[in-house]
């Protein structure tokens, strides 16, 4: 029984004779290069880390591979360390702590901070303003700061500073949660979810929250970048991960002693911590720019 | 209120909502805005009640309190003699069942990141309608119905043009066999030459379904065309309201007047006519308790007007008129009923 | 027409967006010609091209996109190939611009009085007293009350009505010779639409200043216009006066789109029941849609084949009405 079928068949969607959306996103992918320069060395590291024993020349733990604070040569490509480790190596398996501190800290970040963002802005109220206000005041804090007395309270090593690092970023992601989920609860959609009957949790998880989370990509791989740093300064500060454990922080802060004179020694962690922060940046400013709405109706 | 026939499909009674006014740090509290004031009326089944207004009169959040998604500060909605506002919990989701709403905009009341399909069918599975294929059946039905392809229900809204949007959105709406349908603004976001698709689709649909429409529009032309009754709203409180065509043609509240006076003409010929202009802006506080509302734009206003609030009364058998003088109000200009 | 009579002559107007692959074509060879002291209205929905036509001749267009081909004669000079310097000139001084939501193009952190004086100082070369009291003038001129106190204000302490009034002033401040009104009205309320509807009629009487009007609503354009060009998906499908136009449209587009709109003085003086809308099928065409036929084709009631393959070119039925079409205007 239908009433307008001549106008069915004669609609022409404008749109539809485009490329799919997914086969636009490729498209558009492949064509921001901060998200292609960005994205690729991720994966090159994360490869890197994956394939550590089968990359590293030498065990990163051998003392005395080669003699103590050898330069950078042809058998150590960047040098050894005070003991004798082939630094090389120790870049490598860093890879790998690196990584894992930025996956779990970034995890335990968003996790509860979405929770509570996404609680506050939806209940509204006293409730959500209290809420709130409890997440700026731990705002007013440094992160560091935050991390440091957590692990301070915790006990010194690499788990505990994972933990703070993560914990000390809850608020960051709560605000920026806070505030997507603030912008998208008003949007007309979520009205006409009501009005249909959909209830509290049906429209947090089915409506809103396949909306929020794509920022919130963007805010975790740029947050994957500042957790490798907070926790690299951590180790830096002893802190963190212990000796003899290869994590880059640690390295620097071994390595600082002979910075006049064997600077390769805090190069070598340097430049790795430089390229992987960097790269992520880049990959979450890539991927911004290809969840920005305006951008893509442009394309369209 | 002349009901001789069947029971009203929904009904205002004395509907108010007032906002808390916004108090600075130190200034002292104000009277609160009643942005809907004492608003009754009612809509028959199957029939077409036109809301007018210009923006901020309130006809926005008449809507948001017919759907319960704000309380009324006093007064009622009922529908099927039900009182809405005092509907438990698990009386809620039947109450959907019976009252859906279109939104004005396509673009942003349907969620970007669902396909067209799960979206007409959210409501059977909310509702516990249809399962499994008899789901997918009737969500084709339902997309027959308002004349969208099957083929395109796997799509995402940003792959439809606005017209096929707002087909997406009335399938939605239509999808738990309401009864009544309050449409805001349905086709103002829609291109021009769009706009009769929607218009008509709705009609039809109306015309096969028996359903009760409160159309709400700025747009007088497309409510005349819908609607067998206007209401005409101003500064939250319905000033005029009776059969479409005796407002239309010869308004009685001078607002009303004024307002059709500014409609722009449909034909060039037309506008030859002197065109008494509405002056001034809409107040934005409706805060004017004892007086009329209109007084201080009304070409008509006397001293009364500015003490004593008119009360709805009936003229020509079945229309409700808000003005002391309104036996007094000119008709329009020649032109307009050309 | 003697051509002494034109003041803007735009032919063969062409604006594409994008490059390489993705190269959309916007504006299909645009022409028309707007005469002194007289409102044109350009016509057309989402996509038609209407703004970007307005934004070419302003040189306003946004960094994707660039004209490709065709002039716009303002005079004798050819704005498209104007100096950066000429062009802020023209546009500040003989052509002025009116958008549709005024608090966007109103500066919000100066007065409305600093905005006046600012073009009369620079274009003109006013003194600021001299500014100040033509920008005094300028307020009563269209229409606002206490104009001393608006001189004052700040776009945001306006309603959207006097916004649009300040607006108003301010394209008039350097007496131009044209106005362009990219839907003036589309953002207000019907008793201020018909305000500003009034008041734009009234100036174009006393000053004898011409309008393109860019709009969508043929209720705006039956009050303002005295000829219209209709857009369909970057093309000028049909020009006519404007009562030729309502009363005998050629374009089937246009005819549909004419019988598509509710007449609200139809229906009161109807005395039988509802008459079924006209309804024109299918949707307005996106500009990425390409086509060597008339872009009208997929929702035309009369279309042929050729109409498919070949786009109509603009023919003359007489002195004063042309139309693009084949079945039309073989």
């Amino acid at each position: 029984m239908s009433v307008v079928v001549p106008a069915a068949q004669s609609l022409p969607a404008p749109l539809t004779r485009m490329a799919s959306p997914r086969r636009l996103l490729l498209r558009r992918m492949l064509r921001s290069r901060s998200f292609l320069i960005g994205g690729g060395i991720v994966v090159f590291v994360a490869l890197v880390a994956i394939f550590a024993p089968g990359l590293a020349p030498f065990d990163p733990d051998r003392i005395g591979a080669g003699k103590r604070l050898a330069a950078p040569g042809a058998k150590f490509l960047l040098g050894t360390d005070e003991f004798g480790r082939d630094i090389l190596s120790r870049v490598i398996f860093g890879a790998r702590y690196t990584l894992y501190i930025g996956l779990v800290a970034v995890g335990i970040g968003l996790l509860c901070g979405v929770v509570i963002g996404a609680t506050a802005a939806y209940a509204g109220g006293w409730f959500g303003g209290l809420l709130m206000r409890t997440i700026d005041l731990l705002y007013t804090f440094p992160d560091v700061l935050i991390a440091l007395g957590l692990v301070a309270f915790l006990g010194p090593n690499l788990t505990n500073a994972m933990i703070a690092v993560g914990i000390s970023a809850i608020p960051y992601y709560a605000r920026v949660t806070y505030g997507v989920v603030l912008s998208e609860r008003q949007k007309p959609y979520v009205d006409a979810a009501q009005v249909v009957g959909a209830g509290h949790l049906r429209v947090v998880v089915r409506h809103l929250m396949p909306n929020v989370l794509p920022p919130m990509i963007v805010v975790a791989s740029l947050g994957f970048s500042a957790a490798v740093l907070s926790a690299a300064a951590l180790s830096f500060l002893g802190l963190g991960a212990q000796p003899p454990t290869p994590e880059w922080g640690l390295m620097l802060s071994t390595g600082r002693n002979y910075i006049t004179r064997d600077p390769w020694l805090v190069i070598g962690p340097g430049v790795a911590i430089f390229i992987t922060v960097m790269a992520f940046n880049l990959f979450g400013d890539g991927v911004r720019d290809l969840l920005d709405p305006r951008q893509r109706q442009r394309t369209q | 209120m002349s009901a001789g026939t069947p029971r009203p499909a929904l009904i205002l009674d004395g509907l108010r909502k007032e906002f808390p006014h916004r108090r600075s740090l130190f200034g002292k509290a104000e009277a609160p805005v009643r942005a809907v004031d004492d608003v009754s009326f009612f809509v028959q089944p199957g029939e077409t009640l036109g809301l007018v207004g210009e923006s901020g009169c309130g006809k926005s959040t008449l809507a948001r309190l017919i759907m319960r998604m704000m309380a009324p500060t006093s007064g009622s909605v009922l529908v099927d003699g039900q009182r809405v506002d005092t509907l438990l919990p698990s009386e809620v989701l039947a109450y959907r069942r019976k009252v859906q709403m279109i939104f004005q905009d396509p673009y942003a009341s349907l969620n970007p990141r669902i396909r067209a399909g799960d979206l007409i069918a959210e409501p059977l599975l909310i509702h516990g309608l249809a399962k499994g294929a008899a789901r997918a059946a009737r969500v084709r039905e339902l997309a027959d119905q308002v004349g969208l392809a099957a083929s395109s229900l796997t799509r995402f809204p940003h792959e439809f043009s606005g017209g096929q949007r707002q087909r997406i959105a009335i399938a939605r709406a239509l999808a738990v066999s309401p009864r009544i349908v309050v449409a805001d603004e349905p086709v103002s976001a829609l291109d021009v030459s769009v706009r009769a698709q929607v218009l008509n689709l709705m009609a039809d649909l109306q015309a096969e379904r028996g359903l009760s429409y409160l159309f709400i529009s700025h747009d007088i032309g497309t409510v005349a065309y819908l609607s067998q009754r206007v209401a005409v709203m101003y500064l939250g409180a319905i000033v005029e309201i009776g059969p479409a065509r005796d407002v239309l043609r010869r308004p009685r509240h001078p607002y009303t007047r004024l307002l059709l006076e500014a409609v722009p003409v449909a034909h060039p010929r037309l506008k030859s006519r002197r065109r008494e202009v509405l002056r001034g802006e809409v107040p934005s506080a409706a805060n004017i308790r004892d007086a009329c509302r209109f007084a201080p734009r009304c070409p008509m206003a006397t001293e009364r007007c500015h003490i004593e609030v008119p009360q709805p009364r009936t003229l020509d058998g079945d229309r409700l008129v808000a003005c002391h003088f309104a036996e007094d109000t000119p008709d329009l200009p020649k032109g307009l009923a050309a | 027409m003697p051509v002494a009579t034109d003041l803007l002559d735009i032919q063969d107007l062409t604006v594409t967006f994008g490059g390489g692959s993705s190269r959309v074509t916007a504006l299909h060879g645009v022409s028309f010609d707007l005469r002194k002291g007289e409102t044109l209205a350009l016509v057309g929905e989402s996509g038609s091209g209407k703004s970007l036509t307005a934004l070419s001749i302003m040189g306003l267009l946004p960094p994707e996109g660039h004209v490709a081909g065709g002039r716009v004669m303002l005079g004798s000079e050819d704005l498209l190939t104007q100096s950066r310097r000429d062009l802020v000139r023209t546009r500040g001084s003989r052509v002025s611009m009116v958008f549709q939501e005024p608090m966007t193009s109103l500066n919000p952190v100066l007065t409305v009085g600093r905005q006046l004086t600012e073009g009369l100082e620079f274009h003109r070369g006013a003194t600021r007293a001299a500014a100040k009291a033509r920008a005094l003038d300028l307020l009563k001129l269209v229409g606002l009350t206490q104009p001393e106190r608006r001189m004052r204000q700040y776009p945001h302490q306006l309603s959207g009505g006097m916004r649009q009034r300040v607006m108003i002033a301010m394209a008039l401040a350097c007496e131009p010779d044209l106005i362009i009104a990219d839907e003036p009205t589309t953002a207000l309320d019907v008793s201020i639409q018909a305000q500003i509807i009034d008041l734009m009629l009234d100036i174009k009487e006393r000053l004898g200043t011409a309008i393109l009007l860019i709009t969508h609503d043929l209720g705006v354009v039956a009050e303002m216009a005295d000829r219209i060009a209709v857009l369909y998906a970057g093309h000028v499908i049909e020009i006519a006066e404007s009562l030729t136009l309502f009363d005998t449209p050629r374009h089937p587009y246009t005819e549909g789109l004419l019988a598509a709109v509710p007449r609200l003085d139809v229906l009161v003086a109807g005395t039988t029941a509802r008459v079924r809308l006209a309804e024109l099928p299918g949707s307005v065409p996106s500009p990425a849609d390409r086509t060597n036929g008339c872009p009208f084709t997929p929702r035309c009631p009369i279309a042929t084949a050729r109409c498919a393959a070949e786009m109509p070119p603009m023919t003359p039925l007489d002195a004063a009405h042309s139309v693009a079409c084949w079945e039309r205007a073989p």
